[in-house]
This record gives structure tokens, sequence and C-alpha cells, in this order.
């Protein structure tokens, strides 16, 4: 039959409707792909939740992992940990990035070509080809991070009975802080603080509260005797001595700004002020007090510590030299606080295996035949005077276990690739000796290795079996000690007394102070862990704590040194040593000693993943193995140049307003309701949402007292909330999108820091003016943003007095997503481009609590649930909870006396409420 | 000099105010048809499965609850399609050779998931939270209707925020006691209102019950 053109036409119409329908009706949802088998633990939509433990300058901190299936997300520090008591720092919680990075290293390389763990064996195994196998490890040399763990102890002692030739050395570690001890007692021992038992802490040039080994527990320590409640009550006092503004120099009551080589000297007549004032101080100290410019500071701070003694601590810091440290055991056995001395639990602490010159020297005199580097980086970390390059040349085999291809691993015959944190088996021991498993969070992502398994392999072990071995080290305990992370009754015995060795103490005291010149001080970075961290994003967008400076590092100038040599903010700077210079930017700090420029290390680094090498400057020309810290005698002079460098915060002088109340503890005293008017809302057209009836009420209170600025609570934001990061150019427009900030306000007495974030007003400007509604106020207290509904007019934030909401300029994750998909949490909408966002008091785990309570039958204050910030800060300084709740600690706080609302005369009556920083000077004092 | 415009410019005139009324008049409404259209709520349409399983035989002639395959709804947010093992707990001994059970085995023996397609679905920034439904109340047919009657499962609410609403302002209309949940065609016996006061009911309306 023949079609007529009608029937054509029909049949190609209603063949072409129906191929439209379909096209509309076959709409793709994806697809669900369960277990084949499910593991029985696994609960979808719910994380799981690991105890595990990472390595902190070679001393264990437990942390908790979250997964979300089998993604490790976020991490939190776990409370049964005696260095964590739940907390974490910034640095150790971005350490999740990490694991997701796309520069880590993924496959062993030989050469630089691509080999197999077998051909590694063939050459270093048990029965290798390499000429030490056969001369009992003559020739081998081992160089290993700063470790605690016993697992690693055992293994490197395997090794070293199967070659009892081979040398093993360990890298970085408190030399000088040992080297005092030995002197001092006869022993290289480390000092123990009670904090919760100290009304006095002195420090030297120690920022005990962000960096110092075991600083978390410090912090958690020290806000036990800094909390005030009332007018009546009574807080520790701190004194801190130091060059650059360190959160602690923020924290305390008094801080005395002197360049780091002066430290000592203050320290010296300190002690002689506490022998003028007739404590049994057996040496000749007082000349050190007469000389001293400070004479008066020191007298007034000795009179004061001599009334407290039995509870004075005194710190000296990491950057000091072992003279400075011999001061601070004198003063702490001149005033018996409660501080103690004990063996560091470090393997070979206070031993030549930290002697990096030794090993250079060994190095360079061919006696290595294969140096084994595991998980440190020499060639970027040691001074380059010591000429690490030229030596580690010598070395016929150079074989780097790394995470990340770095400056060490440009040099190395073998390049092995390390496995994260969260991949690997083994142990660690915290700075007060209590030892705490490590499990993996996740089935490993490259076939890589760690130190233990590398020793393993050394050792004869073939395919080493970390679980089996730690299970053999630990025998049943371990099993009892993986869900809880700790592994029971470990911690040291505590410490006896000791007495010192007042001699060497007199060799130490420093003659009268030559005139040093220009002092350059070279300040660790705890964001990036010394340059270790220096490719983590997180880290690197992290407002630096008193400048607030991002991705950069700069030379940070004292106002009057700045006039001096001419040079303002931004201006390009050379500082030279000698032969040796460094061109950086100028950032003019008040507080900055005078007389002394302050540069963070571990910028400019040549290799470690894509961001590590992008700004800042590379300090090392400028160091050497004798003075790695603090270099006197640098010359800087202005070069015309200027280098742009994005901070968070460009002003930071509040004219005189009301927004962060300080008092101290004596006016208080005087003036009980001096924060009264400030947290009594002005009257108000507006309806009162309070009058509404309530179901539970959340809030928060925030302590300016205890907050020291350590920024730790910012990372677990972003971890928590999937907070994009924008770049320095960015930062520079003022796009950054961290939902809690830390503002840092100059004030009499000297900076203080105040966390801000969205304070949940009741009566939110924000939600009057937003036309789509899309941010609207909940029943129990939450201003909410419903990011669906935002349309981006950006008028909340216009009419935000706080300026507190972010938006995303941006599509800021885009090519990010593939590892977004990852690392981000689950429960959290990941938010497009032109839509606001901010604080939301992190909701998600709000509602997740109230259908945990409600489901179960439970009130919902039997559920434990805090914000991010809160469960994370190290000094208790953020309490969110249930302010209709009398009994919970928020309320409690929130009805102290010293309790305001920042901005309280805009009439936004904010929900959580700021407390104002009592301070606690030393009456003899002027500053 | 001829004219500037041609008698016909009035009726294209006439022609266009009539289109711009209709686009500017009808286009809502279209719109306002399309958004609740199966066309694009996606409702009623029988989605293919890699395996040619049905709910019908399972559920009414086998007498198996929906608890025993989706007991995730009762625990967790996602009510969970259940894994390989699941299945195998029973077509290990039942219809093991049968060819339409092929597709299971060879997920057993070769480890390797089965990928179902997806029915439901609400936007990625909809929070939704199955134990928070079924353990207060609303039952698996409320919103997924007669799945006991379903070849082939589809979508039968239209999973928009209105629908949602419904229920958050007016539980009374659906609930049901929480044993009875898993129940397909009940009868209500006990009135809504009873089982609200009995259990406390008070859905969130606020966005971030929902929206985080």
């Amino acid at each position: 039959m023949r079609p007529t053109r009608r029937d054509f036409l029909r049949t190609l119409s209603a063949a072409a409707a129906a191929w439209g329908l379909e096209g509309c009706l076959q709409v793709d949802k994806g697809q669900i792909v369960p277990y084949v088998r499910r593991p029985p633990e696994s609960v979808p939509g719910r994380a799981d939740t690991y105890a595990t433990s990472v390595e902190v300058d070679g001393y264990g901190v437990g942390v908790l992992g979250e997964c979300h299936t089998g993604h490790p997300t976020k991490l939190e520090g776990n409370p049964l940990h005696p260095a964590s008591l739940g907390a974490l720092g910034a640095a150790e919680q971005a350490r999740i990035l990490d694991l997701y990075d796309r520069d880590r290293l993924r496959a062993l390389l030989h050469d630089g070509r691509p080999a197999a763990w077998d051909a590694f064996l063939a050459r270093f195994g048990a029965r290798g080809d390499a000429p030490w196998v056969r001369r009992a490890g003559e020739g081998l040399c081992l160089l290993l991070a700063p470790t605690a763990s016993p697992l690693r102890a055992r293994l490197i002692e395997e090794l070293l009975a199967l070659y009892p030739r081979a040398s093993v050395r360990f890298s970085g570690g408190d030399v000088a802080r040992w080297e005092a001890a030995r002197q001092a007692f006869g022993e290289p021992l480390e000092p123990r603080y009670d904090l919760t038992r100290a009304t006095r802490i002195v420090s030297l040039d120690a920022d005990f509260l962000a960096d110092e080994p075991n600083w978390i527990r410090w912090s958690r320590d020290w806000a036990v005797r800094r909390r005030v409640h009332g007018p009546d009550g009574e807080m520790s006092r701190t004194y801190v001595v130091e060059s650059f503004v360190t959160p602690t120099g923020v924290a305390a009551d008094h801080r005395l700004a002197v360049p780091g080589n002066e430290v000592v000297h203050v320290g010296a007549a300190l002690l002689g002020a506490l022998a003028q004032a007739g404590l049994p101080v057996p040496i000749a100290a007082r000349a050190s007090l007469e000389r001293s410019a400070h004479r008066a500071w020191a007298e007034a701070v000795a009179r004061d510590l001599v009334a407290c003694r039995g509870e004075v601590a005194v710190f000296v810091g990491r950057r000091q030299p072992v003279a400075a440290h011999l001061v601070g055991i004198a003063l702490n056995a001149a005033l018996g606080g409660p501080v103690t001395w004990a063996p560091s639990p470090l393997l070979g602490a206070g031993t030549a295996a930290f002697d990096a010159a030794a090993l250079v020297d060994a190095l360079r005199g061919g006696a290595v035949d294969t140096l084994v580097t595991l998980e440190t980086n020499p060639a970027f970390e040691l001074s380059p005077d010591l000429g690490w390059a030229t030596a580690a040349a010598k070395a016929r085999e150079r074989v780097h276990l790394a995470y990340l291809p770095d400056e060490t691993a440009e040099s190395a015959t073998w390049l092995l690739p390390a496995l994260h944190d969260f991949e690997r088996w083994g142990d660690t021991r915290a700075y007060d000796g209590t030892a705490a498993p490590v499990q993996p969070l996740v089935r490993p992502l490259v076939a890589g290795h760690t130190p233990d398994g590398v020793l393993a392999m050394l050792a004869g072990d073939r395919a080493p079996d970390l679980r089996d071995r730690l299970a053999r080290r630990w025998g049943e305990r371990l099993e009892a000690a993986l869900p809880r992370g700790v592994f029971d009754d470990t911690a040291a015995a505590p410490a006896p007394r000791r007495d010192v060795d007042w001699d060497a103490v007199a060799r130490a005291l420093p003659s009268p102070a030559a005139d040093a010149g220009l002092v350059l001080d070279l300040v660790r970075d705890p964001r990036t862990d010394d340059g270790r961290r220096a490719h983590n994003v997180w880290l690197r967008e992290l407002p630096e704590p008193v400048t607030k400076l991002v991705y950069d590092n700069a030379a940070v100038l004292a106002p009057a040194t700045a006039a001096r040599l001419g040079v303002a903010n931004e201006d390009v700077v050379e500082i030279r040593r000698g032969d040796a210079a460094i061109r950086l930017p100028v950032w003019v700090l008040a507080g900055q000693a005078e007389g002394a420029v302050a540069v963070w290390t571990g910028y400019g680094r040549r290799a470690g993943g894509a961001l590590a090498p992008q700004h800042g400057v590379d300090v090392s020309p400028l160091r050497t193995g004798r003075e790695p810290w603090i270099v006197p005698g640098v010359e800087v002079r202005a070069t015309g140049e200027r280098h742009a460098l994005a901070t968070t915060q460009p002003h930071r002088d509040p004219h005189g307003r009301p927004i962060l109340l300080r008092r101290t503890l004596a006016d208080w005293r005087a003036d009980p309701q001096f924060a009264v008017a400030q947290n009594t809302p002005p009257p108000s057209l507006l309806p009162n949402r309070s009058d509404v009836p309530r179901t539970q009420q959340w809030g928060m209170v925030v302590d300016q007292t205890l907050c020291t600025g350590c920024s730790a609570c910012v990372v677990a934001c972003v971890a928590e909330n999937n907070i994009p990061m924008v770049g320095k150019a960015q930062v520079r427009l003022g796009r950054e999108m961290h939902w809690l900030r830390i503002d840092v306000y100059d004030g009499a007495r000297g900076p203080a820091f105040q966390p801000m974030m969205c304070v949940h007003c009741e009566k939110a400007p924000c939600e009057y003016v937003c036309p789509v509604n899309a941010t609207s106020h909940s029943h129990d207290g939450i201003n909410e943003m419903t990011y669906n509904r935002c349309v981006g007019t950006r008028y909340c934030s216009n009419n935000c007095p706080y300026k507190v909401r972010r938006f995303n300029w941006l599509e800021w994750h885009r090519g990010d997503e593939d590892v977004l998909r990852m690392h981000a949490n689950p429960d959290v909408t990941v938010r497009a481009r032109g839509v606001m966002e901010k604080c939301t008091y992190c909701v998600q785990r709000l509602r997740g609590a109230e259908i945990e309570a409600r489901t179960g039958g439970r009130p919902i204050e039997a559920v434990p649930v805090t914000t991010a910030c809160a469960q994370t800060c190290p000094t208790g300084a953020l309490v969110f909870g249930l302010v209709s709740d009398p009994g919970a600690e928020v309320s409690k706080r929130r009805a102290e006396l010293h309790a305001y609302a920042v901005l309280n005369e805009v009439g936004t009556f904010p929900r959580t409420r700021h407390l104002a920083r009592i301070e606690n000077p030393n009456p003899d004092l002027r500053s | 000099m001829s004219a500037p415009f041609r008698p016909i410019a009035d009726t294209w005139l006439r022609v266009g105010l009539g289109a711009t009324v209709l686009v500017v008049a009808g286009g809502p409404v279209v719109l306002w048809g399309y958004m609740r259209s199966p066309l694009f709520t996606t409702t009623g349409q029988a989605v293919d499965q890699p395996v040619e399983f049905d709910h019908r035989h399972h559920v009414r002639d086998d007498g198996i609850s929906c608890e025993y395959c989706h007991f995730d709804a009762w625990r967790a947010a996602p009510a969970g399609v259940p894994s390989t093992d699941l299945c195998m707990n029973c077509h290990s001994q039942v219809w093991n050779d049968s060819p339409l059970t092929e597709p299971l085995r060879r997920s057993w023996f070769e480890d390797r998931p089965i990928a179902w397609n997806r029915v439901h679905q609400v936007p990625d920034f909809v929070f939704f939270d199955h134990r928070a439904h079924v353990t207060r109340g609303v039952a698996c047919e409320t919103c997924h209707g007669r799945v006991d009657l379903m070849p082939r499962v589809e979508q039968v609410a239209t999973l928009q925020m209105g629908w949602c609403l419904d229920c958050h302002r007016a539980p009374e209309r659906y609930v049901r006691p929480p044993e009875d949940v898993a129940v397909m065609g009940y009868t209500p016996t006990i009135p809504g209102a009873r089982i609200v006061a009995e259990l406390d009911l008070r859905p969130p309306l606020r966005c971030s019950g929902c929206h985080r």
C-alpha cells in the first residue's frame, strides 16, 4: 500500500510528539547503589566516628574522625585524650583536607620512573643487594621526624638488632630545652606544668597558648584559673615577654615587647629581682637586674611572683637559646610552682640523634651509602649554612618517604608515597606519656606506606601488617583502646622534684648586652606548622591571629622602627646580613618590639604541592644553624618596590565605641554594673519575639577573657559548614567567606580578640529587608538563612550591623566538585554563586539532635549537641547550648554581670552575648 | 508619497496585541499548570529497574513488610535500598535458578553492586529524614502510595514544598499510630487529632526544618 501524503504527515507528527514527550517524561534522577555485602555497623546517612591520634611535633594528640559513607570529613579532639580533652587546633583539623590533596604522591618512583614496591624490597629488603645489608648496616642512615610512638621505637630496635651499625636520627626537636635541662639536672628533661594550680604565669617568648608543644592542654588548663565569674572572683595573671605579638601576648595581662635576643636578659633580671626580694637564689644574679633597662618592670613582677610563690609557672619559648631555658629553670626552681621535670616521651630526646650538624658531617665524609628520610624534609627545614644539598648528594641512594613532592623529594633516588595520618595503623605517645592508637579512617587511597611500614620492610618484613604488629606490641589492651582512643594508665608517673645545678645557671647568665643593632626575629607560623602545611589552603587563608594577614609572610615592624626606616605597609624592604639578603613587604604592627623585625618562617617553599610555593618569601638565607631563630645585626632598607598583601581586617581602631568592652578586675570591682547599660536593650517599636510561646531556645556566649585568637574555631567552622576558600586576590577584594572571624581591636592596654559570627538577633535587621524571605527567624531563636530562596540582592548584608554575612560572588567550588564530594559535610548545602550565607549555629547539628530527641522520646536537654566552634575551642571561650534551660552552662554564663550585647545601642537584641574582657594587671605596673 | 502603513498593518497590530495579552495572561497559567503536571513532577511514571523486581509479588503474595528491606527508614535519614546480601537471604534458597534473579547472583558472586534507578528525589537543598516521619506516625503509603499494587514503582506524590507543608500544617489529617505505618490500605480507626496529641507532634514549619 502506498501511503498518502496525509498518512505520512500524520505518522511523522505522532512520532515527533511521542518522541518529544518521551524526552520530557524520562527524567534521569540518578541511581542508588547499595552495598553488595553491607558492613553491619554502617547506617546510611549517619556519620561514623573513629578514635585515632595524630602526631604534632612528635607528641600524640587524640582525635575523633567523623566519616560519612567511608569519607572522613571532620576532626574533633578526643575528650578522653589528655593532650586534647576534646579540643583541637587549626592545623590539626585541617589535616582532613590533605587527605584529598590532588598533588599527593601516588606511586613509588625510582629515579623518577614508576617502580614496584618489590623493586624496593629487592634492593633494601633483608636479602637485598644494597651494600650495607651484608655489612651489619654500615652505611645505612635513617632520618625520622620527631616521634614518641612506642611501635616505632620497637621497629627501630628491630632494625638496629639486624643492622647494629646503622644510624637512626631525628630532625627538629626542642634541642635547646633539652640541653638546658641536661646542664641543670644532668638529664634532658621537659617541663610539665599544672596550670590549674598556677595563679601567676610568666612566658619568656613562649606562645604556650597557641604554638608550644602541648599548647592545647595548656590552653585548657590556663582557662580554669583565668575564667572569672563575677567581680568577687579571682583570676590568674599572665606576663609575657616577647618580640612579635603572639596570641599568648594578646591574652596576657602584661606584655613586655623586647627583641628576641633580650628576652634572656629580662629573664635574668627577673631572677635577680627574685634574689633581691629574698627568694633562695644561690647565685649572683643581682648584677643582671641592676644593669637591666627593665629593672622597674622586673622588680614589680618579682614582688607579685614572690607573693604567689608556689603557684607560679614560667614558660620559655622554643625559639630561645639554652641560656634562656636555664634562666627559666632557675626561675621555676626559685618560685617552686606547679612545674616538674620529666623525661621527654620523644625517642632519642636530648641525645646526639637530634644533632643535625653531625648528620651533615657524616654525610659529607662519605660514611653514608643509603640515606633514608621518613616524613621529614631536611632540604627545606635545615638552615642552608649546614650545606645539606651537597652533603646529601654524597649518599649513593637517597630514599625519601613523603606525602607530597617536597624539596627533599627533588633529589631522592627512591621516592616512596606516604600514607596519610588517617590511612594508617600505628600508635602515638602524648606529652604526658599517654599512649594512643592510630587507626585508619579510610582504606588507603594509594599504595603507600608509613614510616613504620618502611622500617619493617628494611628490617626484613616483605609485607608489613602494622595492625598485627600493633596487636603484638599492645596485646589485649589494643581492642579496649581502639574504641576509646587511648591506652589507659600509660601516662608517665609524676616526676619527682629535682635539684637544680645552680652553677650551670650561673654560667648561663648573660653578660651585658652589646648593641645588637636591628634584630631579625624569625617566628614559627603555627598555622602552616612551619611550612609543613603550606600546601593546605584552609591554613593559608586562615588569617594570622594578630595581623590578620593571609597567604603571605611579611616583615613586621613596630611603628617607630618603620618610621625610622621610612617605610609603610606593603613597601618591600631588603633584609641583609652579610652577603645574604631577602626582600619582603612590610607590615606595621603596634606592639611589635622596637628594634626588631619579625618574619614568619615556612614560606617561599620551592616544592611541596601546588599551593606551597605560592606567596611569601623563604627566610632561610638569613638563618644559620647556630642562630636558627634570632638573628642579630641585620640591615633593613627600603627598596622602593611595593608588594600587595591581603588582610581580612584593615582597620582595628574602635574609635572609642563600646564594641569590645574590657575592664580590669579592679575596675570591675569598683563598678560591678559597668556592662549592664550595654546589656539593656533600647526601646523598640518592633514586635518582641520573646513574648511568643516557645519551645527550646538556642544561644551562645563568647568569653573574650578566654579567647586567645588561636583560630581553631575558624577551621572547625570551615570543615563543618563547607566554607569555600577564595584565594588572595579575592580576599583583597573583601570576599573571604569565613562565617566566623576573630576581630582584633586595639585599646589602651593593647590589642584584644573578639570572635564575631552571626549573633542571631531577635530583631534582626537582615530579616526586615529581605524581599524574598530567604532569611527569617525560627521558633527556637535562630536567624535562618535559606539558600534556595536567596536571590542575592545583598540587602541583608548591607543592613547587618555586624557585617557577618558573606556573599558568593563567584562559583567558588567550580573545578573542585570531585574533591568536594568526598570531604564536604553532606548535611550542609554547598552554596552556589549569587547566594548569601552566614553562621547558622550549625543548625544541621541542632535539627539532627532534635530528631534524635523526638524519635527517641528524650528531652532535648539530654541530647549532647554543640556547634563546631564551641566544640573545639581549647579554652572554652565559646559556649553554646539551650538558653531556655536554666541549668545549662550557656545560661549561667549569659547571666553573668559582664555579659553584654555587641552594638546594643542599635537594638538588635543579639542572641549571642559577649562577655567583657576582664584583665588582671599588676597594680605596680603601668602597662 | 505613499501612506506609511498599508491597510494590513491594522490587522498585524490587532494580532500582535492579542498575542501579547495571551502571553502575559496565559504564560503564568501555562507555567502554573506545567509545574503541577506529571511532565514536571515526574509522578505516575513507572521506572525500569536493572532487576525485574515486583513489589506486588513480594508485599502481597509473600506478605513481606516494608520494614524487612527498608529498615533504615526507622533509624536513619535515607530509607535505603537493600544491599544484595539482604536479597540473597531468601534468593539463595528460593528462585535461586530463575533467570529473573540472575542479576542478583551476578552481583553477589562478582561483588559488584546493583545500580537501582532512583524513583523519588528531592532537591539537594532539602534534607528529608525518614526516621523523623515513620517513627512519628507518617505512613509509607501516605507519601509513596500503594507500592504493593505497583509492578514497577512510580512516584505518587509531587514531593513539592506545598505538598510537604500540607501535612506539616495539619498533621492530624494524615498521621496514624506509629505501629501501623507499614500497613498498606489502612483504614483510619483513631482520630488524627488524638494521635497528634498523644505523640506531641509539632512538625517544623520553619525553613531550617528542611533547608540547611
